[in-house]
């Protein structure tokens, strides 16, 4: 935050927050690149990373979890400072759920490695899907750090083209379990994998929402993209 | 200055006010709608003129010559500052509460019915149902009944808060002018006096200047932030604590200010 406040240690107690959910976010950026990379080469040499890196997300969630508690019940924010904390509750849960996800992935990408029915299948799209997703995380954490209310719109916009590739590529799915039978298992796979990298790109959108909150006070979730042009301007 | 959403009838209407102390001008252009039947709170940094703005409601400055106030305002459309108003008539309708709790140097049933009588002929009977429905609306009775001779200076602070309190309400005002009065009370005392501001508004409009922000958002409808003589905002209280229009405001609740 770039004010001070007339209590000093409020402010620190806000920054350390704010740094912890960047140590957070940072954690959960560095799982879904890990997955994504799995994803490409098909190796399971970085899954126990993903793993790894899962307890110390939960960890750092229920400190910051508490931290927030402290902070409220000590100083009683208002305005602004409020909407930060509620925000950073939120986009602590968002962030824990992505890294989530990400363990998911990892999972499935171990019992398609196993099976080895996957190669016969074209992955481009999710490829392509998978990396919007991962650059959206980035970007959504990158706007809460700079408090970019723009960014966070934009992130709301691409993800509405995540979620129409993810319908493409359970289309092309479908067919390909039809036409060939042994395909279903690793398409299963596959589909569960695309729905979590979908997932992913839905946490950077409730993120971006809560950017927006912080910064216009204003609550956009479940608007349209038009309203929510209209806040940022 | 900006208001959130139409607020309900306005009981006092405040158009151009300005407020000299000799060639000091307190308050500046002030333009504001008092809510019928609602708690506004005024709250400000020390000097910004709220208790200046409370004290104009019921001329009460008018006890100091070199004090002057100009403009309008406007109690159920009658301009108060007209000097042709009775001001003991005013301030029977518009009572108020200061910081220190001031009881009377005498008993406490003698604390109440001392105004009552100043206005209304009653019957011992009627004046004894009064002092204790007053005492019953300042939450006081139960914790008096038996004591009423005492002397009113004999009671706790928190007490003789609800004790001026109710002398305020038993002469049945319309409207009730609280200038900071928990800022000498313990939490519990603050508590029931917070607790019988909500069960006022009820029956009267409550204006009340506090220093304590949280205690504005707790138990203000609207909320006025004042700032060097200005009215800089006003609007609903839960609109005024989370997001407020102006950055001034903002950076005073947060305690950014300064």
């Amino acid at each position: 935050m770039s004010d001070k406040h007339l209590a000093s240690q409020f402010d620190d107690d806000l920054n350390n927050i704010s740094s912890k959910l960047m140590e957070m976010g940072g954690l959960v950026e560095m799982q879904v690149k890990l997955a994504n990379q799995a994803l490409k080469s098909f190796s399971l040499d970085q899954l126990q990373d993903i793993f790894d890196a899962e307890e110390k997300v939960d960890l750092l969630e229920v400190e910051i979890d508490s931290e927030l508690a402290a902070i409220i019940v000590r100083r009683q924010p208002a305005a602004r400072d409020l909407r930060l904390l509620l925000a950073i509750s939120k986009i602590t849960t968002n962030l824990e759920r992505t890294g989530d996800e990400s363990h998911k992935i990892a999972k499935r990408i171990r019992s398609i490695v196993e099976l080895g029915e996957a190669r016969k299948i074209a992955l481009g799209d999710l490829h392509a899907i998978f990396d919007m997703s991962a650059s959206l995380i980035h970007r959504a954490l990158d706007a809460f750090a700079r408090l970019d209310v723009i960014a966070a719109a934009n992130i709301y916009k691409e993800d509405d083209l995540i979620d129409r590739e993810f319908k493409g590529f359970t289309r092309k799915l479908i067919t390909y379990m039809a036409e060939d039978p042994h395909t279903i298992s690793s398409s299963l796979d596959l589909l569960f994998i695309a729905k979590a990298v979908e997932r992913i790109g839905d946490h950077a959108k409730n993120i971006a929402e809560f950017i927006i909150y912080i910064v216009k006070g204003t609550d956009v979730r479940h608007s349209s993209l038009t309203h929510i042009e209209s806040v940022v301007q | 200055m900006t208001e959130s959403t139409a607020p309900p009838p306005s009981k006092i209407t405040v158009r151009n006010l300005n407020f000299y102390y000799g060639k000091f001008r307190a308050l500046k252009e002030i333009n504001l709608d008092i809510a019928e039947h609602c708690v506004t709170a005024f709250i400000g940094p020390s000097g910004c003129g709220k208790s200046t703005l409370l004290r104009t409601f019921n001329r009460m400055f008018e006890l100091y010559p070199e004090q002057r106030a100009e403009g309008e305002i406007l109690l159920d459309g009658e301009n108060l500052l007209d000097s042709k108003h009775n001001v003991a008539l005013i301030r029977a309708r518009i009572g108020m509460v200061f910081q220190k709790p001031t009881p009377f140097p005498m008993s406490i049933f003698d604390n109440i019915s001392f105004g009552v009588k100043l206005f209304e002929n009653l019957s011992r009977i009627e004046l004894e149902e009064r002092v204790e429905w007053a005492l019953r609306k300042a939450a006081l009775w139960d914790e008096v009944k038996d004591k009423l001779n005492q002397n009113g200076a004999s009671l706790s602070g928190g007490q003789q808060q609800r004790l001026c309190i109710a002398r305020g309400v038993a002469i049945k005002p319309e409207i009730l002018l609280l200038d900071e009065p928990c800022s000498a009370l313990d939490p519990i005392s603050t508590a029931r006096i917070e607790e019988l501001i909500a069960e006022l508004k009820k029956d009267y409009t409550v204006i009340i200047v506090t220093h304590n922000m949280q205690q504005a958002a707790r138990c203000s409808d609207y909320t006025a932030y004042m700032y060097l003589g200005e009215l800089m905002e006003v609007g609903e209280t839960e609109q005024m604590f989370l997001k407020p229009s102006r950055q001034e405001t903002e950076d005073y609740i947060t305690g950014r200010f300064g």
